[in-house]
C-alpha cells in the first residue's frame, strides 16, 4: 500500500515555518480540523456549486501534505462537476472519505513526530 | 531620507484554516504583519477598515468568492492599485490568468513555496512602496504649482512650502528657491510701494505750494491783502487817538 503523504511536500510544509516543530505541528492540527469541515460539506453539500467548493477546498489541503490520491480524488469530482452533472457524486464522496482516513491518520503520525510540545 | 520598513501588511483571504495559517506563519516569518479573512466579504470589510500594503486572495470560496472580490477592488478608486495576489492552483491557471488581466498583480500557486512567496509578496510591497512614493512626490508637485498660482492671486505664504522645503532632493531645492524667489518679490514691491509712497507725498506738497502761489499771486488777493493793510492802519490811528 502506498503511503498516503508524500515526503517532499512536507518537507516544503516544514520548510515554511522556518522549522519550527510547533508551528508545523499547528499546521498539521489545521489539515485535521478543515479535513472534518470539508467532509461535513462534501456529505450535506446541497448542490453542485457547493460540492464542488469543498472538493476544490480539500484538494488545495490535501496538496499542502503531499496526499497526492487523495488530491487526485477531489480534483476528478470537482472537474466533472464543473463540466456538468455527476450521477455517481455519493460514491466518489465515499472514495474521498476513504482516502480521507487514510490521510488523516498519516498526518496524525507525522504530528506525534514533530515534536509538538503542548 | 525615513528608513523604509522591511515588512508590509498583508491581507491573506483563504476560506481554509490550513492555508491562511501556512501563508501567515513564511509572512510574518518574513517580517510582515498579517490579518485574515476567510472570504471576499470579510475581506473587503477589512480593507474598509485598515489600509493594507498586498492582499493574497484565493478564487474558490463560499458567500463571495476571489472574482468578485478582485472586481469590488479593482472598481474602488481608494484600493485600486493595492496589489493583489491571486492565490491558485496549478490546475487553475486559466483562471489566474484572468484575474491578471482584470488587474491582479500575481499568482501564487499551491501548494506554497516559501521562495517564491516571499519573492511574489516582496516584488509586490515593493512596486506599493514606489506607487506610494510617486504618489506623494506628485502630491508636493501640486502644491509647488498651487504654491504658484497663490503668488500670482498675492495669497503665497512662505510658510506653505516649508515641509516640502525640508526635503533634500530636486524638489526640495525648487520649494527652496521658489520660496527665496518669492520672498524676494514680496520684499522689493514693498520697496517700491514705499517709494511710490514717499513720491505722491512730495507730489502733493509742490501741488499744495504752487496753489498757494497761486492765490497769493492773484489780484483778487493782492486787492484784498491792500484792504487789510489799510483797515488795519485805520484800527492803528483809532487807538492812537
Amino acid at each position: 500500500m502506498p503511503e498516503p503523504l508524500d515526503r517532499v511536500a512536507l518537507d516544503d510544509l516544514r520548510a515554511l515555518t522556518g522549522g519550527d516543530p510547533t508551528l508545523y505541528a499547528e499546521l498539521l492540527d489545521a489539515f485535521l480540523t478543515d479535513a472534518d469541515q470539508y467532509l461535513a460539506e462534501l456529505e450535506t453539500a446541497p448542490d453542485s456549486a457547493a460540492l464542488r467548493r469543498a472538493a476544490h477546498s480539500l484538494k488545495s489541503n490535501a496538496m499542502n501534505v503531499g496526499a497526492t490520491s487523495l488530491a487526485e480524488l477531489c480534483q476528478a469530482l470537482e472537474a466533472d462537476l464543473t463540466a456538468g452533472a455527476v450521477p455517481d457524486a455519493p460514491a466518489r464522496v465515499d472514495a474521498i472519505r476513504h482516502e480521507l482516513t487514510a490521510v488523516c491518520e498519516a498526518v496524525g503520525r507525522e504530528r506525534e513526530g514533530a515534536g509538538h510540545a503542548d | 531620507m525615513p528608513t523604509e520598513p522591511s515588512g508590509g501588511r498583508i491581507l491573506i483571504v483563504d476560506d481554509g484554516e490550513m492555508n491562511r495559517r501556512v501563508l501567515r506563519a513564511a509572512l510574518e516569518r518574513d517580517g510582515h504583519e498579517t490579518e485574515q479573512a476567510s472570504n471576499g466579504r470579510e475581506a473587503l470589510e477589512r480593507l474598509a477598515h485598515r489600509s493594507f500594503d498586498v492582499v493574497l486572495l484565493d478564487l474558490v470560496m463560499p458567500e463571495m468568492d476571489g472574482f468578485a472580490t478582485l472586481a469590488v477592488i479593482k472598481a474602488t478608486e481608494a484600493l485600486r492599485h493595492l496589489p493583489v495576489i491571486v492565490i491558485s492552483g496549478i490546475d487553475e491557471l486559466d483562471a489566474a490568468v484572468r484575474c491578471i488581466e482584470l488587474g491582479a498583480t500575481d499568482y501564487l500557486p499551491k501548494p506554497f513555496n516559501a521562495a517564491l512567496l516571499h519573492a511574489r509578496v516582496g516584488a509586490s510591497l515593493a512596486g506599493k512602496r514606489l506607487r506610494d512614493l510617486e504618489l506623494e512626490y506628485l502630491e508636493q508637485v501640486e502644491s509647488v504649482i498651487g504654491a504658484a498660482s497663490a503668488l500670482e492671486a498675492g495669497t503665497f505664504e512662505p510658510r506653505s512650502l516649508e515641509a516640502l522645503a525640508s526635503r533634500s532632493d530636486a524638489l526640495g531645492l525648487l520649494a527652496r528657491t521658489f520660496s527665496r524667489m518669492a520672498q524676494e518679490l514680496k520684499a522689493r514691491e514693498e520697496r517700491l510701494r514705499a517709494q511710490v509712497h514717499e513720491l505722491r507725498i512730495e507730489i502733493d506738497e509742490a501741488r499744495q505750494v504752487r496753489q498757494v502761489a497761486e492765490i497769493t499771486g492773484s489780484d483778487y488777493f493782492r486787492g484784498l491783502r491792500a484792504r487789510a493793510e489799510e483797515l488795519r492802519r485805520a484800527v492803528d490811528d483809532t487807538i492812537v487817538e
